[in-house]
């Protein structure tokens, strides 16, 4: 074989090993966006994709008054703070979650629930001046919940005239 | 010396593979984060910025990966140049846009892209076509076989 055609065949080569890498790197690029939770919309306007993102991370704020009557209504109250704030008084038949940051990503404690279906009535709360309970409205919204955050926290519910139950 | 310029392809193979895992990582883990931060650059249009940020990634890993384990070395330091050319061009143009956007290249909490970047992205580019070209220069000695010339006539 003459040098010429063994520069055509290197060209070959690597013009197929190229075409290779592009058709994996494209397969398993699609592959894994089609199989996970958090896969993003391929040919969507990114501009309105972050839009409609935005407008989904609208935190619902429930005021104290209006959180008493949901509570009647059998709304689930989740509460975000520390467990020593929780034993010190909580809503009454709260659930006890509490918030922490890994690195700089809130989760959550321990699991949630499994009784917190889709369309539950639930009011998620800390103390006045935390965020905690913000914070946690992306985490519940990323498991189809749609949650309530009690204005004011739990001095607001003490302010509106809500009881307390004190203990784990 | 000899021995550095015999290793010395090699060395620079895995290195521009270790580097292209490393890129394509925190993309792959959050993909959306990535997609933002190209649409923060503004150079491509906004509908193909979900797929460039599915892919793109996943071509920095396979190149990587290729590299590392030299498998079609020459595919994957071409796509590679490629790309790494297409970065400099991107961060060039919007640097006299003067649009200051995530680099989106490690770390994508990183703060915007500057010069510094612009010129390791340059390095690595000159890294991938020097790989791209040894690896070349390699198969030609393979083919020629012990003894004969290497390269067009």
């Amino acid at each position: 074989m003459t040098a010429s055609a063994l520069h055509d065949a290197r060209l070959r080569r690597a013009g197929l090993a190229t075409l290779a890498v592009l058709l994996l790197s494209a397969a398993l690029g699609l592959l894994v966006n089609a199989l996970r939770p958090d896969g993003v919309p391929l040919f969507a306007d990114w501009g309105e994709v972050r839009s409609e993102r935005a407008a989904r991370s609208t935190v619902a704020l429930v005021e104290p008054g209006q959180a008493l009557r949901l509570r009647q209504e059998g709304a689930v109250f989740l509460d975000v703070r520390d467990p020593e704030q929780f034993r010190e008084g909580h809503v009454p038949g709260a659930v006890s979650r509490p918030l922490v940051l890994q690195g700089n990503e809130p989760r959550f404690s321990a699991a949630l629930p499994g009784n917190l279906a889709a369309g539950a009535l639930l009011v998620v709360y800390c103390d006045s001046g935390c965020n905690k309970a913000l914070l946690a409205v992306p985490l519940l919204k990323a498991r189809g919940l749609e949650p309530k955050v009690l204005a004011a926290g739990i001095e607001g519910w003490v302010a509106a005239g809500g009881a307390l139950e004190f203990g784990p | 010396m000899s021995g550095l310029r015999r290793f010395l392809p090699t060395l620079l193979r895995l290195g521009l593979g270790l580097v292209l895992v490393a890129a394509s990582l925190g993309k792959i883990a959050q993909p959306q984060a990535f997609a933002d931060i190209l649409q923060a650059q503004g150079l491509l249009p906004a509908r193909l910025v979900g797929l460039t940020a599915v892919l793109l990634p996943w071509l920095e890993l396979v190149c990587g990966i290729a590299l590392l384990v030299k498998r079609g070395v020459l595919g994957a330091s071409a796509v590679a140049a490629v790309m790494l050319v297409a970065f400099v061009s991107a961060r060039t143009l919007n640097a006299l846009r003067g649009v200051e956007a995530a680099c989106g290249c490690f770390d994508l909490d990183a703060g915007p892209a500057g010069p510094l970047t612009l010129l390791r992205d340059f390095l690595l580019a000159a890294l991938a076509l020097a790989v791209f070209a040894a690896s070349f220069l390699e198969q030609g000695q393979a083919d020629a076989g012990p003894g004969r010339p290497v390269g067009r006539p």
